[in-house]
């Protein structure tokens, strides 16, 4: 037990050293004997967030969010060993070009335009774009009271483009590589918000209690989260999006939701229709 | 002991065999083609089928020679056996050349014939959610029963997901009067009868995101369109 301990311990910090040439950062538990993978591989990577409380998070050596159980009861369901695989917004569609992560699960929302180099098997949430500030900061309730003021959001996400093109508002982004960044600098006073996925900010509201979301300001498109796959892979897309709806139906996603983001309201709205997943082509 | 046929029967076997193998390649020409292409597939058939008609007639011509080769004046009386044979075989050759000419008659009137460069296409860029585009077809779309159009759409912005989950309603309209509609998704063909029109047929495609994100908008093309049936 102790030895298991201390190399889980090794894994986890050569991880956050940045050695990612390792197989896998941590691991899931492997599936029973007899159990045959439905995606061909025995193991399969996955990227996944550490910076994103409720998400994919991770601190001292344990990982938690409802990603990071997407992905264990993906491996259970699908009978694979998942490797967990620290990937920050930017890298997400990288690491599927490059064969470092076989499944990107990490709040990565599906955009026609992301759809030309990955595939998606989607949705499993929905959600909007909103805005995490101070405690007791009521400058902001509604977009347009973000003129002026210096917003905080992660590069190569889809809320530095909305930001950039919400209308009328002049803002000074600051783009930055994670969420847990931009945290620190809400907290110091050197931004005045932070602007992402309503549902990430939820969770990191949750993680600290000295910072609010606006309640209802969103803005933008809808974000529609998927699980990121190599391009072209029909079979694994198929095989993914079925499993996102036994996801749902079972209730698996309800109870996951409640234990990962309690304080947020009606979880209803950001659960997907299960028989309204999007088609694999 | 063998009998070797001559070499006139051995050519007219090696004819025959030709234009059998040439059947089959037509006939899978045409198999694999797409619909709006029938039009310039039945002026092939056409063109194959009469010069299969030409090599029989050779084949049955009256013979002037015998099967050694030796010239003969007069061809001898057939047996009623041979008459019988000979009968039926013309019978069966009148009614394969009628069935053909049919098919032919039937591709001709019925081919597809495309219409992508000809339409005329309205109000499809910055389409909301509801918003209606619309496809006015040419005259010659009169002469068919049926359109066939392959409606595309794409995201104007560089962030959504707006493609997919869209659903496009196309609807016919004869003369003014809006008849069928049939829901297609991005990319799929949307098949819609046309028959009846008078003068005037057009097409509208409405553009429904009540399934996804009803804050997209998107540009419509019309990627092939044909009437055809």
């Amino acid at each position: 037990m102790v030895a298991t301990l201390t190399a889980k311990r090794v894994a986890a910090m050569l991880c956050a050293v940045g050695v990612l040439s390792l197989p896998a950062c941590t691991s899931s538990e492997p599936p029973p004997e007899g159990c045959t993978s439905a995606l061909g591989k025995s193991v399969i990577n996955i990227g996944v967030k550490s910076d994103q409380p409720g998400w994919g998070y991770e601190e001292n050596y344990t990982r938690s969010g409802f990603d990071y159980d997407l992905a264990n009861w993906l491996a259970n369901e699908l009978c694979f060993t998942a490797t967990f695989v620290n990937v920050a917004s930017s890298q997400r569609e990288d690491f599927l070009i490059s064969g470092r992560a076989d499944l990107v699960i990490a709040t990565f929302s599906k955009t026609d335009e992301r759809a030309t180099r990955v595939s998606f098997a989607a949705p499993y949430v929905l959600n909007r774009q909103g805005v995490l500030v101070r405690a007791g900061d009521t400058r902001v309730t509604r977009i347009s009271d973000l003129n002026g003021l210096s917003v905080c959001t992660a590069s190569g996400t889809t809320s530095l483009s909305q930001l950039e093109a919400a209308e009328s508002v002049q803002i000074t982004t600051v783009a930055l590589t994670g969420f847990r960044e931009c945290m620190d600098e809400l907290l110091a006073g050197r931004v005045d918000a932070i602007s992402t996925d309503q549902l990430i900010l939820y969770g990191m509201a949750q993680h600290d209690s000295r910072l609010a979301v606006v309640p209802d300001l969103v803005f933008g498109h809808q974000e529609r989260y998927g699980i990121g796959i190599p391009y072209g892979q029909t079979e694994w897309c198929e095989t993914l999006t079925a499993a996102i709806r036994r996801f749902i139906v079972s209730g698996r996603w309800d109870s996951s939701f409640q234990l990962h983001l309690p304080n947020v309201e009606q979880p209803g709205r950001y659960r997907p229709d299960p028989n309204l997943l999007d088609r694999c082509s | 002991m063998t009998v070797k046929p001559s070499p006139t029967r051995r050519t007219e076997r090696f004819v025959l065999l030709l234009a059998v193998v040439a059947l089959a390649g037509v006939g899978l020409y045409l198999w694999r083609l797409e619909p709006e292409e029938a039009g310039t597939a039945a002026d092939i058939l056409g063109m194959v089928v009469s010069g299969i008609g030409v090599i029989v007639a050779i084949m049955l011509r009256p013979s002037s020679a015998s099967d050694d080769g030796s010239a003969v004046a007069v061809r001898p009386a057939l047996s009623p056996a041979q008459k019988r044979r000979r009968t039926i075989f013309i019978i069966a050759l009148a009614v394969l050349l009628a069935g053909l000419g049919g098919t032919i008659w039937r591709y001709v009137t019925t081919s597809a014939i495309t219409i992508t460069g000809t339409i005329q296409l309205t109000d499809n860029e910055r389409m909301g959610h509801g918003a209606m585009a619309t496809i006015l077809l040419p005259e010659e779309s009169t002469k068919r029963r049926y359109l066939t159009v392959v409606p595309v759409i794409t995201n104007v912005a560089a962030t959504g997901d707006c493609v997919d989950p869209a659903r496009l309603v196309v609807t016919s309209v004869l003369d003014g009067r809006p008849t069928d509609s049939v829901v297609v998704r991005s990319g799929e063909p949307a098949r819609l009868p046309i028959h009846g029109a008078a003068r005037i047929v057009v097409a509208t495609v409405t553009v429904d995101q009540s399934d996804g994100d009803p804050t997209c908008e998107v540009n419509l093309q019309i990627d092939r369109a044909f009437v055809h049936g």
